[in-house]
């Protein structure tokens, strides 16, 4: 009875972790996409302005472009390693599926895959975590550099400040969502990285047994 | 699946599938193993009298035996054991 137990509460535990990871990994494609989408518009807007005489635009226009291509760049590799993520975490969750009930076989073997996974995949998790904090920082300096050229360009119009509130705000939200996500993956490989070490140890455990029976 | 896993978990793995006699080429398909490593896995585990070796119509099939069930049960337990008082994620 406690086995069952036990095995009910690890499968739940199990796909419950495996749902959540999933949609971290989409939420983080979609971001990956939204955040290339500014870059190109971005790109789009501020390179033509460039053939401005005003010191100030051809400021502003070079600064948003150096920023856009650095996001672009960051957003690019962070999309390529979350597909590369998805792909093999997509091939793991497809192996489990419709087999009803579950046994606690189908359930180990899932953890060996996950943590083959994660074993494998724990240098692009953390790039991943990495790039994105640098994308978020980009964004907010992006904010600020905005903030900063509405301050001192503003001269009165309303749809001036709608405009410069606006891709202000979009930059905000932008840039927590490039804290939030990586955030996210953090508790993941920190709940990994100890589970990766409980591994260890039960490897030697197991590694006993194996010369206990001999 | 080509992840990198342990000895320990190939060893399990392998004892799993063979709960039904299999031949060479399937263990080392299935458990996506080259030739040589697979062969070495399989003698390890032959000598350890947890496979048995039978021969049907030529071929040499392994077959998992009743001393392996120590092992495989305590390398779950153990597994198990990992997903215990660990946090429930929220997005």
């Amino acid at each position: 009875m406690n086995m069952e137990l036990d095995l009910n509460s690890t499968q739940t535990k199990l796909q419950k972790e495996m749902k959540h990871f999933f949609a971290l990994t989409v939420m983080s494609l979609a971001f990956a996409g939204i955040v290339i989408a500014f870059v190109v518009a971005s790109l789009t807007v501020n390179i033509p302005a460039l053939r401005t005489g005003d010191s100030t635009m051809l400021l502003n226009s070079f600064s948003n472009i150096v920023i856009s291509l650095i996001v672009g760049y960051l957003a690019f590799r962070f999309l390529i390693s979350t597909a590369e993520l998805l792909s093999r975490f997509d091939d793991i969750k497809q192996d489990d599926a419709g087999e009803t009930p579950v046994s606690s076989e189908s359930i180990t073997g899932k953890i060996i895959q996950l943590m083959g996974l994660y074993r494998e995949e724990r240098p692009h998790i953390q790039r991943m975590i990495l790039v994105s904090r640098v994308a978020g920082v980009c964004f907010f300096a992006n904010a600020l550099i905005q903030t900063v050229l509405l301050v001192i360009n503003y001269t009165g119009g309303t749809l001036e400040l709608a405009s410069g509130v606006g891709g202000i705000i979009v930059s905000l939200i932008m840039g927590l969502v490039g804290f939030l996500l990586p955030s996210s993956f953090k508790k993941y490989a920190v709940c990994w990285d100890q589970r990766i070490v409980k591994g260890n140890e039960a490897e030697k455990t197991i590694a006993s047994f194996l010369e206990d029976s001999s | 699946m080509n992840n990198r896993r342990t000895q320990y978990e190939i060893y399990w793995e392998i004892l799993t599938y063979c709960k039904t006699p299999r031949l060479i080429t399937q263990v080392i398909q299935r458990c996506n193993l080259n030739t040589k490593i697979g062969q070495e896995y399989l003698d390890f585990l032959v000598s350890k009298e947890y496979l048995t070796k039978t021969l049907e119509k030529d071929k040499t099939l392994f077959t998992t035996t009743p001393a392996a069930k120590g092992y495989m049960e305590t390398f779950m337990r153990l597994y198990m054991e990992l997903f215990k008082n660990t946090p429930e994620f929220k997005l």
